[in-house]
């Protein structure tokens, strides 16, 4: 190809990556005022995600499939041209370009790190985080680049410790999360194999140009370009004294014709796909083993009669509005925080580990200081896996959260019988759910007082947690749990 | 006709022409106390209930710093009427430039996220585009917009915070929706005071009916409309179904609130005993509960 033609394509490729990367913060912040949500088009139609909660609506299938079939014709060109993660590894690695040249530990040259990585561990990475689906502790929240992006953004702590190691990574080499470790990259690296036309080098005058690549997909002294690693940026092409690049056949690369430099043939096919399906197979057998044993471990109050006989279930999570199912829910959950940081009350916020690993990160609601707003949907409609299911307003104005119980050792009405109904003022179901069956007739030096003694009527409540957020009481009197919802 | 007899009726009809253009119509004729029109155009319904209490005019003075305060403390839709209805809010904008107003704020600390309360209600976009400066007012008691004020006298209430703008505007106007409301009986005009105060209102509800009186000593509503287009029967204060509301179509305009919130209780059948905040706010010189002159029109 000629350098031209590449010094374009290398220009339209930094062009797109800069459209989705504003893109990408253009969606992140319109989507914290409450009505403009917008779906993270990255997770929403993202394959490795669609996996956890497979639908067949058209408008998920195609981009999915349109995805997959990208790889499938041009490698791993969603790494190069529009992961916003890839963008940021790149923005990353330039930046600290001057710290990595200083750096005797960084990778350069012809040493061992650079070489060709034909067998990257991503394989296995990614069989273990597609093994890991089926159970409701999988890796992928942790593994997936576009879900730390939004963290990254969030700003939030767990975010900026994977920026740091992005910016420590670039001291010493470029890529190294897309070369080494990524499994969406893996993936498209996976669909890249397959016998279609690919970037190749035709001619070399090995003047090493071809070292310089980010990805560790070409080398001079080996003159190949690894198909699952060539993200087709056009970093260094240009270069090419020889303009030695075009894209060729599979096939002819394969038989060694000599034209480009032969390491294939039949055997080294085999043996090719023997060492990527072990990777993959091993990767999934740890995956799934570490799922079913992390899995074990139930998070109380949602699953099963066992757990909620503990005590512990009596301190489950209450989840977001609509999650019914919560083995469902940690399933599909990818933990990207779209809805922490989207609630408008600001009352979702990740676990930590009081979870156990099984809810590691995933949201969960507290009602402090606010409740889930009656007709507020921000994150159902935000959540890009439906993981907190898009209801019709109507039902989410049914769908129980938890469920309030007042305590009456606190509640100033029963304790200190003074008059007070704020939980019921703020009851947002039409049909409140705070009731006062029992009114009493005190005498008060001001003057004879009605006491009205607040209870909550179950079938009505829907646990939005407005009322204890309200509470006045010193301690508060009325808290949402969420055992009780479960057992009613 | 003599000459003198000519020139009398002349001069007295030029007079008469004279003082008419000088004195708007409403001002020629005793203003009541309170005004009651009813009409299903809210524009006009609303300047015809202030027309009958004397006209904008003997409110707010050209120059005047105005406030108006509506009820926009749930998100909710205008329909679910648990918010002042912006039609109503835009038009008491509207009569305050049309006097004159050299600003005019509009503001209420919403029991909701205000995000959202000021939106779905359609308050602020209605408020805004009639040329008002809208600003939300969260939970964060912030010592910019609050000072505290001691309330000498005070039932129960010793000191507040109180909005700083509801302290220091030239004319405040309480524009708030007339709803049931379970521990008040009625929210009403004196209750809608709520919202230019701080601090944590939730304890204010275990001695509520003094507290409404008491945050009516520290600010006095200039002009008072309730908003009685549809009123809540139950349910309240948030409502949500359309079964609770009555559609009245009717607007009361006060110069005090206290008379204001006695003719809106009327609505509900209920008189100002039931309602022990209006006894106390009358008492505390925010108006009168009985002996005010009402006026009522049909538009």
């Amino acid at each position: 190809m000629k350098a031209r033609t590449l010094r374009v394509l290398k220009a339209a490729r930094i062009a797109l990556q800069t459209l989705c990367g504003a893109g990408f913060l253009y969606m992140f912040f319109t989507s914290r005022d409450p009505f403009a949500v917008v779906q993270n088009p990255f997770l929403r139609w993202d394959p490795l995600i669609f996996l956890t909660n497979p639908r067949s609506e058209p408008l998920l299938l195609l981009p999915v499939m349109a995805l997959l079939l990208l790889a499938v014709v041009l490698g791993r060109v969603f790494c190069g041209w529009v992961c916003p993660m890839g963008s940021l590894i790149e923005l990353s690695d330039m930046l600290l370009s001057p710290i990595r040249r200083r750096n005797p530990m960084a990778m350069r040259g012809p040493r061992p790190g650079s070489m060709p990585v034909r067998f990257p561990p991503a394989l296995a990475i990614l069989g273990a985080t597609i093994a890991g689906i089926a159970t409701n502790a999988g890796l992928l929240p942790f593994l997936h680049p576009n879900v730390w992006i939004v963290r990254i953004c969030s700003l939030s702590l767990l975010g900026l410790v994977f920026l740091g190691l992005i910016v420590i990574a670039s001291a010493f080499g470029r890529r190294l999360w897309c070369v080494y470790l990524c499994p969406l990259g893996a993936l498209y690296g996976l669909l890249a194999r397959a016998p279609f036309p690919r970037l190749a080098i035709r001619r070399c005058s090995g003047c090493g140009a071809c070292d310089r690549c980010p990805m560790q997909a070409a080398n001079a002294s080996s003159r190949t370009v690894l198909a699952h690693q060539c993200t087709l940026c056009f970093a260094f092409e240009a270069d090419c004294r020889v303009e030695g690049f075009a894209f060729a056949a599979a096939r002819r690369r394969a038989t060694g014709s000599g034209i480009s430099c032969g390491e294939a043939g039949f055997d080294t096919g085999r043996r090719q796909f023997l060492i990527v399906g072990a990777g993959l197979l091993g990767g999934a057998v740890i995956g799934g083993a570490l799922g079913m044993l992390l899995g074990t471990r139930r998070i109380g109050g949602a699953v099963g009669a066992r757990a909620a006989a503990s005590p512990a279930a009596q301190r489950g999570p209450l989840r977001p509005p609509g999650v019914v199912d919560e083995e469902t829910f940690l399933r599909r959950c990818i933990r990207c925080h779209h809805c922490v940081e989207s609630c408008p009350n600001r009352i979702i916020e990740p676990a930590g580990i009081e979870d156990g690993f099984c809810g590691l990160f995933a949201p969960r609601l507290r009602f402090d200081s606010n409740g889930c707003d009656f007709r507020c949907q921000v994150c159902q409609l935000v959540c890009p896996n439906q993981a907190i299911p898009l209801q019709t307003l109507r039902n989410k104005q049914r769908t129980p959260i938890g469920l309030a119980v007042i305590d009456k050792d606190a509640c100033v009405v029963f304790k200190d019988h003074k008059p007070c109904l704020v939980c019921e003022e703020v009851c947002p179901t039409p049909e409140k759910a705070v009731v006062f069956p029992r009114e009493e007739k005190i005498m008060r030096p001001s003057g004879p007082t009605v006491l009205k003694f607040p209870s909550v009527v179950d079938s009505r409540c829907i646990g939005c947690g407005i009322c204890q957020a309200n509470c006045p009481a010193p301690r508060v009197a009325i808290t949402v749990s969420r055992l009780l919802r479960d057992r009613s | 006709m003599t000459r003198r007899e000519f020139l009398k009726s002349a001069v007295a009809s030029t007079l008469f022409f004279a003082t008419r253009r000088l004195f708007p119509a409403s001002l020629v004729a005793t203003p009541a106390d309170v005004g009651i029109a009813t009409g299903s155009d809210y524009e006009k319904a609303v300047t015809a209930a202030v027309d009958l209490i004397g006209g904008i005019r003997a409110y707010v003075k050209p120059g005047h710093v105005v406030v108006v305060k509506p009820n926009i403390g749930w998100n909710s839709p205008p329909a679910v009427k648990a918010t002042t209805d912006p039609v109503v809010v835009r038009t008491v904008v509207h009569l305050c430039f049309q006097a004159g107003a050299s600003k005019v704020y509009v503001f209420d600390r919403s029991v909701s996220n205000p995000h959202l309360a000021y939106k779905t209600s359609g308050i602020q976009r209605a408020a805004e585009e009639a040329g008002a400066s809208v600003f939300q007012v969260d939970n964060t008691n912030d010592t910019k917009l609050y000072s505290r004020v001691a309330i000498p006298g005070a039932y129960y209430l010793q000191n507040s915070l109180v909005n700083r703008y509801a302290l220091e505007c030239d004319a405040f106007i309480n524009v708030p929706v007339a709803k049931h409301h379970g521990q008040a009986g009625l929210t009403l005009a004196l209750k809608n005071l709520m919202g230019i105060t701080g601090d944590q209102r939730g304890k204010w509800h275990w001695q509520l009916d003094d507290a409404i009186a008491d945050i009516n000593r520290v600010v006095r509503s200039r002009l008072t409309l309730i908003d009685a287009s549809a009123i809540m029967l139950r349910g309240g204060p948030t409502g949500g179904d359309p079964s609770y509301l009555k559609r009245l179509d009717t607007f009361i305009a006060s110069s005090n609130p206290v008379s204001a919130d006695v003719e809106a209780a009327k609505l509900f059948g209920r008189s100002a005993s039931d309602l022990p905040y209006i006894e106390k706010a009358a008492k505390a010189g925010a108006g009168k509960a009985s002996g005010y002159a009402t006026r009522s029109i049909d538009v």
